[in-house]
């Protein structure tokens, strides 16, 4: 067996605090979970080595094998949604692999809008907690286009992720 | 070597008395692309059956397996993007698979006015690869309650930025089928 190039993983330093890693397939390459383990892999032994304590994984909608793989190594798992019948089909795929992992598990609607209650409902029958609610705001949304972290913009977000914990 | 099984394919009707086929992958399954697969030779068996032109194809975004899946054997791509700037690379990279592929793309920009400089950038990547521009579509809540009450946006909007580019996207696209016929 020959060892062969799937794709990319790049660092980078965001600032002090914050590094980013990002595993890119190549093009033409079909599996993708083989890398998203690598990447995770790499996270892992560089967050150890620099004794740092916070890993957020930013895994690809879904439940198959490269969601899995994303999870698996994580403590929690937070499962960001929008407040419309896709989202919550979506969703509640994404919770049985969850649900079957046995992980703390909450939920963040993103998009939030009134009119629609399938999510709460679900989160109700299902006893997972709604810790945050990002609201439809075109202002969000252009601020998000440029790149920009949208905690920055809009203070009330960093309200609401330092009162993240469950 | 375990047969194992990857998912459920299931078939049904729309209100328009068109068929659809979709799939379910088993949880944690791994996502090899050999249930698309499976999915679409049902579609072209209904095709055939039912006489139908076309067949549109909902695929996921990425590139890879899922995606390749989905893509191969197409007679055309329609790629719907967004101006924000891992849309810009997420279009160069799925746009690079179709070239890969050979296949014929346009595009279409979805949420255009959240950041006008990236959709003409967008208008640009398309034409600069020969692929088709098809327009814009602004930011609205009018899609929202269209997914919510289940109705396609045309039956839930009058804004004609949004009627106009989706009327003649298909209608134009449509034109091209039968020239290939």
């Amino acid at each position: 067996m020959v060892p062969a190039r799937i794709g990319q993983i790049q660092q980078y330093s965001v600032n002090e605090n914050l590094v980013f890693i990002e595993g890119r397939l190549d093009i033409g390459q079909e599996i993708a979970s083989t890398l998203v383990r690598q990447t995770r892999d790499k996270a892992l032994r560089e967050a150890q080595a620099a004794g740092i304590h916070w890993l957020v994984f930013d895994a690809a909608p879904g439940t198959a094998c490269a969601s899995r793989e994303a999870m698996i190594k994580s403590d929690a798992v937070v499962l960001v949604t929008e407040p419309t019948p896709f989202g919550l089909h979506d969703m509640s795929l994404a919770f049985r692999l969850v649900k079957a992992s046995r992980k703390p598990c909450a939920i963040v609607i993103n998009k939030d809008s009134p009119g629609y209650a399938g999510i709460e409902k679900f989160a109700n029958e299902e006893k997972v907690p709604i810790i945050a609610r990002i609201p439809y705001n075109s202002g969000l949304a252009q601020s998000y286009s440029e790149g920009n972290l949208s905690a920055r913009i809009f203070p009330a977000l960093n309200i609401l992720c330092e009162s993240v914990s469950f | 070597m375990v047969e194992r099984k990857s998912g459920d394919i299931f078939t049904g009707q729309s209100r328009f008395d068109s068929a659809i086929v979709y799939a379910e992958l088993s949880i944690g399954a791994e996502n090899s692309g050999k249930l698309s697969t499976q999915v679409r030779r049902l579609a072209d068996e209904i095709a055939e059956e039912k006489d139908a032109e076309v067949i549109i194809i909902d695929g996921p975004p990425g590139v890879s397996c899922p995606a390749i899946a989905a893509a191969t054997g197409v007679n055309y791509i329609l790629f719907v993007s967004e101006p924000t700037l891992s849309g810009v690379s997420d279009l160069e990279r799925a746009m690079e698979m179709a070239r890969k592929l050979k296949i014929p793309s346009g595009v279409l920009v979805n949420r255009a006015d959240i950041n006008e400089v990236l959709s003409i950038q967008i208008k640009e990547i398309a034409i600069q690869a020969g692929s088709d521009f098809w327009g814009a579509i602004p930011l609205s809540s009018d899609f929202v309650r269209a997914v919510r009450n289940g109705k396609t946006v045309l039956e839930e909007t009058d804004d004609e930025r949004i009627t106009s580019v989706l009327t003649q996207t298909w209608c134009s696209i449509l034109e091209r089928f039968q020239k290939w016929q």
